[in-house]
């Protein structure tokens, strides 16, 4: 269903698209960028945007600024663009799943509806994790101790209403087990749980992990996508096993609200150019990141499907 | 086994003019950062990252950590001179520097909080070469259990800060609790108590809490007391006395061993270790009675202690590439921008590096030291303002501090309502130490509750069956009787006497 949903909404994007490209295309930048994060500086969304900033102003020989909003888990973030933000294409906004989830936990917060959605540029691979002295070697183990031993298995997240969780959900409902989440105060935390085995096992990024994965201090057991990692070349898919559980953690660019489409193809387009700048190829090549560039239309498809199945997650809290 | 090749070449990296100079810069705006309320070590470092793209990695990072250092020393000094610490870490400083320059020897308490903060840099540093890599190890065998029991033995400290009123004191160490359950449940992710309102949903900050509990308090207090016409409090710029910095050097060694180990257990931080630093500090004196009231050895242990942490938060961060805290976090972010893979490799692979980070750091506590004497007598000129001056300065500071650590209008609503309420505190005689000490536990207590008993699956023995846990629990026990039972007995013996 939402396969098919996904195929719709991306057969009627591409004439939109089409129609949207720009006879007389708009320059951009120009000027000074301001980038926006709800992340306080040294998380994931500041060090993006760090990261983003210097590449701009290399490419485009602009000057840059990242403006920090934090609180109420993006909530200050997601209001600022919407009622504050000059929509001329010099504010944009890091987004993440965290701006679909935190319109869906509380009432009165803009969503993604409400601005506008320029490209997606990476998807974060979410996989599964063990330590290098469990017993647990591939897959298969796990599902087998896991139904050998139903909630005996404590399994690490980030943090609770997080992708992480619901990806977990899915992969419990998909294999038909059930093992004890436990929840951290982010990823670091959920790492540090599993490398003294406090914890049989991890759902998470591997850039979060990823010098104990290197050294083979953590053990990479699956990845909850369509292909296998290139850097981890070695580690099947969920659905090699067959069972069909694919993370959708995506980042991308929000803008404020009633931008020029033009404008805003035009900012999709350039930051779509960037991946083989520096430091922006390495930042993303460093931290496991896949390219995904989603043009404007494809994007906001793409949230639509996301953001039901989000709320569903969400309900399924309460 | 030891390269000496390699401590060599950092050493003779750390010594060239280059890169004491950006030390010394680091250092210099670290304290500014400090002293400027809002500013934290993580936003200090975050501001200068951009001009460091172009530096070497080890001069970048060092000046990053001076910066981290600096900062910890600025807290405390606003905490002593206007009743407000610049950053978290200098919360447990206010208690006895404030009553010290208060008493006119703003030196004194300036001098010592400088002091006390290099000592505990410079042996935290020293203990970090030495055993970082065992100590990481042994950092990995806390679990949610252990951690629940650290945040006990915090908690159990609350009966040796309310000595005047037990009772008084656990009503404001459950007020504490109940501030903390504000914002979004850690094991749901859903909204908790916020009221319908978003600005809650990350919680109330707890420098928000502090900076109208302490500083706007002491405004509405000083206000109230009137007497525009009365003379400012003297003061003397005289520094400590060799004699006096001596008698302290037990308690700072003390201090900077707990700053060290608390440093360590990523998420506990700078503000836990120094209180956690200042209770003992009192239970071991021969003077606990001066505490609170302008006691040195009050002055010293915090700040000794969270300048320490300083070294045992680069454990985590150089042997398991995970951040403690947030300034730990940015350093982070900017290691990998350096393409720098901080995890036990870097031992191996950079040793020159780590062992630059090294020797920059041992080099900070100096230039921390020799920085904050000379600033000293100028910094305690604060004293000279007149009081009317001077508190209404410190009412914008704390109103302007509300607005620079989230930029929201609602918070400084926050920062007034926690002005009156410390207020009415102060009034009635409830201690606002054991309710900050609780927002600083509180958290960290409740989610690895939680924890534990997933991990367990409901079973409370959990806590009693890991010998690390259960030690932590039973010294809590004993903390919590020791001020207690000693009251007690002194009662007792003065009816015989």
């Amino acid at each position: 269903m939402n396969g098919f949903k996904t195929l719709l909404a991306g057969v009627l994007a591409v004439p939109l698209g089409l129609a949207a490209a720009p006879a007389d295309a708009q320059d951009w930048p120009t000027r000074q960028v301001n980038l926006v994060t709800h992340s306080s500086p040294g998380g994931g969304g500041d060090v993006m945007l760090r990261n983003l900033a210097p590449t701009i102003e290399n490419k485009f020989g602009v000057s840059t600024t990242v403006d920090n909003r934090v609180g109420g888990s993006g909530a200050v973030a997601m209001t600022w663009m919407a009622t504050q933000a000059n929509p001329d294409g010099y504010t944009l906004l890091s987004v993440t799943p965290t701006q679909l989830i935190t319109p869906l936990r509380a009432e009165g917060i803009p969503s993604y509806e409400d601005l506008t959605p320029i490209a997606r540029l990476f998807l974060d691979p979410t996989t599964l994790y063990v330590h290098r002295n469990s017993p647990i070697e591939t897959i298969e183990e796990f599902l087998e101790e896991a139904r050998a031993n139903p909630r005996g298995l404590t399994v690490g997240i980030g943090s609770a209403g997080s992708l992480d969780q619901l990806v977990l959900q899915n992969f419990m409902a998909a294999t038909d087990i059930e093992v004890r989440t436990v929840p951290h105060e982010g990823g670091g935390d959920a790492v540090l749980a599993l490398l003294g085995e406090h914890v049989d096992a991890v759902v998470g990024e591997p850039g979060q992990a990823l010098t104990h994965l290197e050294d083979g201090t953590l053990r990479m057991i699956t990845v909850f996508q369509d292909e296998r990692l290139d850097a981890y070349p070695d580690v099947p898919t969920l659905s090699e096993v067959g069972y069909d559980v694919v993370s959708n953690k995506f980042r991308g660019i929000f803008g404020p609200p009633n931008m020029d489409p033009d404008l805003v193809e035009a900012i999709a387009e350039a930051l779509g150019g960037l991946y083989q700048d520096e430091p922006w190829n390495t930042y993303w090549v460093e931290g496991s990141l896949n390219p995904a560039f989603l043009g404007p239309d494809d994007f906001k498809a793409n949230l639509d499907v996301a953001n039901e199945e989000l709320r569903s997650f969400i309900e399924s809290l309460n | 086994m030891i390269d000496y090749a390699s401590i060599g070449e950092a050493f003779l990296n750390v010594m060239t003019p280059y890169t004491l100079f950006f030390l010394f810069l680091g250092v210099l705006i670290g304290i500014v950062a400090g002293i400027l309320p809002g500013i934290n070590g993580a936003i200090g470092i975050s501001l200068i990252l951009p001009f460091t793209f172009g530096m070497e990695p080890a001069a970048a990072l060092i000046m990053m950590l001076g910066l981290w250092g600096g900062q910890n020393f600025g807290g405390g000094v606003t905490a002593a001179l206007i009743h407000a610490p610049g950053a978290a870490s200098g919360a447990a400083t206010l208690f006895d520097g404030y009553p010290l320059a208060q008493k006119g020897q703003a030196g004194k308490a300036l001098g010592i909080i400088c002091i006390a903060s290099s000592i505990g840099w410079f042996l935290s540093t020293i203990l970090l070469a030495l055993i970082a890599l065992p100590l990481a190890a042994f950092a990995l065998r806390f679990s949610a259990p252990e951690y629940f029991a650290v945040g006990i033995f915090g908690l159990s400290m609350v009966a040796s800060l309310a000595t005047k009123n037990i009772f008084k004191g656990a009503i404001a160490t459950l007020f504490g609790l109940l501030i903390v359950t504000i914002g979004t449940d850690p094991f749901s992710g859903l909204p908790r108590f916020t009221f319908g309102r978003y600005e809650l949903m990350d919680g109330i900050n707890f420098l928000i809490v502090m900076i109208g509990v302490f500083a706007l308090a002491e405004v509405l207090v000083q206000v109230q007391r009137g007497g525009v016409q009365e003379k400012m409090v003297s003061f003397s710029r005289e520094l400590p006395s060799w004699p006096e910095i001596r008698a302290l050097l037990p308690v700072i060694l003390r201090s900077s061993g707990i700053g060290m180990l608390v440093g360590t257990a990523p998420g506990a931080g700078g503000s836990i270790a120094a209180f956690i630093a200042y209770s003992e500090a009192k239970r071991f004196s021969r003077k606990p009675e001066e505490f609170g009231h302008g006691s040195h050895e009050g002055v010293a242990a915090p700040e000794a202690a969270n300048n320490a942490t300083e070294g045992g938060a680069m454990v985590p961060l150089l042997a398991l590439g995970v951040p403690g805290s947030g300034a730990a976090a940015v350093i982070l972010a900017a290691m990998v921008l350096y393409g720098l893979r901080p995890g036990p490799q870097i031992f191996v692979q950079q040793p020159v590096l780590v062992y630059s980070l090294f020797f920059g750091l041992a080099m900070g506590a100096v230039v921390l030291l020799i920085l904050g004497l000379l600033l000293t007598p100028y910094l305690a000129m604060v004293m000279r303002i007149p009081r009317p001056y001077l508190i209404t300065g410190i009412a914008g500071v704390a109103f302007m501090a509300a607005m620079a650590i989230t930029g929201l209008l609602f918070d400084v609503r926050l920062v007034l309502l926690f002005g009156v309420i410390g207020y009415i505190m102060r009034r009635y005689e409830f201690p606002a130490a054991p309710m900050i000490l609780a927002l600083v536990l509180g958290f960290m207590i409740e989610t690895n509750l939680r924890r534990s008993l997933i991990l367990s699956d409901g079973d409370w023995s959990i806590f009693f069956t890991r010998p690390i846990a259960a030690t932590i629990l039973g010294l809590a026990i004993l903390s919590f009787l020791f001020p207690i039972l000693r009251t007690l007995l002194s009662r007792r013996s003065s009816l015989k006497g």
